[in-house]
């Protein structure tokens, strides 16, 4: 699932320190467009890289309020279609939908969420970028997208500031 | 005697190391465990096809206890489905650090506990291929089920537990899943990189898998505290005596926590032995799990001593007949089972020395297991048996067949986690990594060391 399409260079490292410190680096350089590899995440990370909030959230709001509707609406509408008397209820009962409309907004909302990682993490597309195996062990890793006539600047640029090892595709 | 934090802090290669060794090809011991677990799988299907052969007649169901062991297994097997959950939702939204160790595996308990309970009902209802009329659809018949029902709520309730854990399970797995790719080689490594759905443990990745991480988490707490509350609505709703009850709700829930840990602990213990996991899953861990178990067991007590009182409060006949059979009646034994095994054994882990021998916290985990089970047996049964009106009174007692399927149920669902230990990491890779100081530099071996 790989196919290494995007050009760049991928600088590998061991410290977590020190891949904090070459990521504020290349921010200071304005670039933006770091890809930072990590075997877990860390908050100094996110501090470091300083990202605005996941929109995955929208998706599990959207998802909560459509499972709370739906729940409702579709008992009520089932309620009204066939017509089922039992014990002088009320036909459409509010008070025990709301158990059912209560299930579905759990389930509409992971489900929107679920949605919401695939579509934003990219899950179930092929990897366009530099990779070692080491990540989800014990390295981290900083991919800097580049043409391939900036390679060898941007591999010193990495190797300058803490890269054990450099790749580029 | 406590082990802290401190001392699980390894270096992330020797985790990875550790906890991926557990899928290494297996030991005899558990292909001979595997053929015992799929005999007693046998006995159950075997039970089930002759139970389907027959009718339900030889499943000593008759008027008036129409629930009898098939219920108290689905009731009991969604009880234990909730330690799963309560750990990796709530004790995630609480931050504690204990859970990253044990997690994965209660996770992956919840997953086959309620997959296992599901069955019960479709056992239950006798003519199994006519179970999908509970779900409702537009049907040719246009007839629609009866969105009243509590019976309906827990079609939904149990549907949207189990979905929704499943979801939260497989999310969770997915950078351990992407961890086992890029140590394979050949097949497997095909098989693990199109499980991993492409995840590179890149930035732009884990701030999305985290939130949503975090949501689900958020969805779930709230689930796990209404599904069993549904299920105890199934009894409580109704007007028999001994179930309807407005203390159902968190009785059932306490009730299912308390089961629920304790099977959590009666599998992780030889599971720590069996794999050399001891430096993960330490004392501190059981004495964690130990403690949750004497909340919620005490709130049990609680609910047991409040139903009598009541009973007696109420000045209600049928109710105070009911409770007074409990104790004194025919169904005597499951009562003294169930308040022997759920009340007094889980006082002994209020010392502490005993619960942190994990002979002895096993054994007493046992014991709640099957507390439990005759609880929910009582509960359904005894309420049964004797309610209003004399003439209609019956006995029940379970038949082979009823017990042929709860064995089956019970290698089923351990049948799901052995072949879960050797196909994914039962500890959680990424949160373990989570919880260790991360490598700097001129600290060449970071981890237990440094700390």
């Amino acid at each position: 699932m790989s196919n290494n399409s995007v050009p760049g260079v991928l600088g590998i490292y061991s410290h977590m320190d020190t891949v904090i410190k070459a990521i504020h680096h290349f921010k200071e350089r304005g670039r933006d467009d770091l890809k930072v590899h990590s075997p877990c995440p860390h908050h100094d990370l996110d501090h470091a890289l300083d990202e605005p909030v996941s929109p995955v959230r929208r998706f599990t709001l959207l998802g909560g309020l459509t499972g709370c509707t739906f729940g409702f609406v579709f008992t009520s509408f089932a309620s009204l279609d066939w017509i089922l008397p039992t014990s002088g209820k009320p036909i459409v009962a509010p008070l025990a939908f709301t158990v059912i409309a209560f299930e579905l907004t759990i389930l509409f909302g992971a489900l929107f969420t679920l949605f919401g990682i695939i579509l934003n993490a990219k899950l179930f597309r092929p990897r366009t970028t530099l990779y070692d195996d080491r990540f989800s062990d014990d390295k981290f890793g900083i991919f800097i997208p580049c043409s391939k006539s900036e390679y060898e600047a941007v591999a010193k640029e990495l190797a300058e500031n803490g890269a054990e090892e450099v790749k580029h595709a | 005697m406590d082990v802290k934090q401190h001392e699980i802090n390894f270096s992330y290669a020797e985790i990875t190391k550790d906890i991926l060794s557990t899928l290494e090809k297996p030991r005899p011991t558990y292909w001979l465990m595997m053929a015992m677990i799929v005999g007693g799988l046998g006995v159950g299907v075997a039970s089930w096809m002759y139970q389907i052969k027959e009718g339900m007649g030889v499943a000593g169901l008759n008027h008036p206890v129409g629930w009898g062991v098939y219920i108290t297994d689905f009731v009991f097997w969604v009880g234990i489905g909730h330690a799963g959950t309560l750990i990796s939702a709530i004790l995630f939204l609480f931050r504690a650090k204990w859970r990253n160790a044990i997690f994965r595996s209660a996770e992956a308990m919840t997953i086959f506990a309620v997959l296992t309970a599901a069955l019960f009902p479709l056992i239950h209802v006798g003519r199994v291929w006519v179970a999908w009329w509970l779900i409702p659809y537009p049907n040719q018949r246009e007839l629609w089920v009866n969105f009243r029902s509590p019976l309906l709520w827990d079609v939904f309730a149990i549907n949207t537990y189990f979905s929704v854990s499943a979801i939260f399970f497989c999310i969770g797995l997915i950078p351990d899943v992407a961890a086992i790719r890029d140590k394979a080689k050949g097949m497997r490594k095909k098989i693990y990189t199109f499980m991993s759905l492409g995840f590179d443990s890149s930035n732009h990745q884990w701030r999305h898998y985290m939130a949503g991480y975090g949501f689900f988490a958020a969805l779930a707490t709230p689930l796990v505290l209404s599904v069993h509350s549904v299920v105890s609505w199934d009894f409580a709703v109704s007007i028999v005596p001994g179930w309807h009850s407005t203390l159902f709700a968190p009785y059932f829930v306490a009730g299912a926590v308390f089961s629920g840990m304790a099977m959590v602990i009666t599998i992780l213990i030889p599971f720590r032995r069996i794999f050399n996991l001891e430096k993960y899953l330490t004392i501190w861990h059981f004495d964690m799990m130990a403690r949750l178990i004497m909340l919620t067991g005490t709130i049990v007590t609680y609910s047991y001593l409040t139903e009598y009182f009541i009973a007696w409060y109420s000045d209600d006949v049928f109710e105070i007949f009911i409770f007074h059979e409990r104790v004194f009646g025919a169904y005597q034994v499951p009562f003294l089972m169930m308040f022997g095994c759920n009340c007094v054994v889980p006082l002994i882990l209020w010392v502490r020395k005993l619960r942190t021998n994990l002979t002895v916290l096993w054994i007493v985990t046992i014991f709640i297991n099957i507390g439990m089970w005759f609880e929910r047996f009582n509960i359904i049964v005894s309420s049964l048996a004797q309610e209003y009106d004399p003439f209609a009174w019956g006995w029940y007692v379970p038949t082979w067949v009823e017990a042929g399927v709860t064995l089956g149920s019970f290698c089923w669902f351990f049948m799901w986690f052995f072949l879960f230990i050797k196909f994914f990491p039962s500890m959680a890779l990424t949160e373990m990594k989570e919880i260790a100081d991360p490598p700097v530099s001129g600290d060449a071996t970071h981890g237990k060391e440094a700390a």
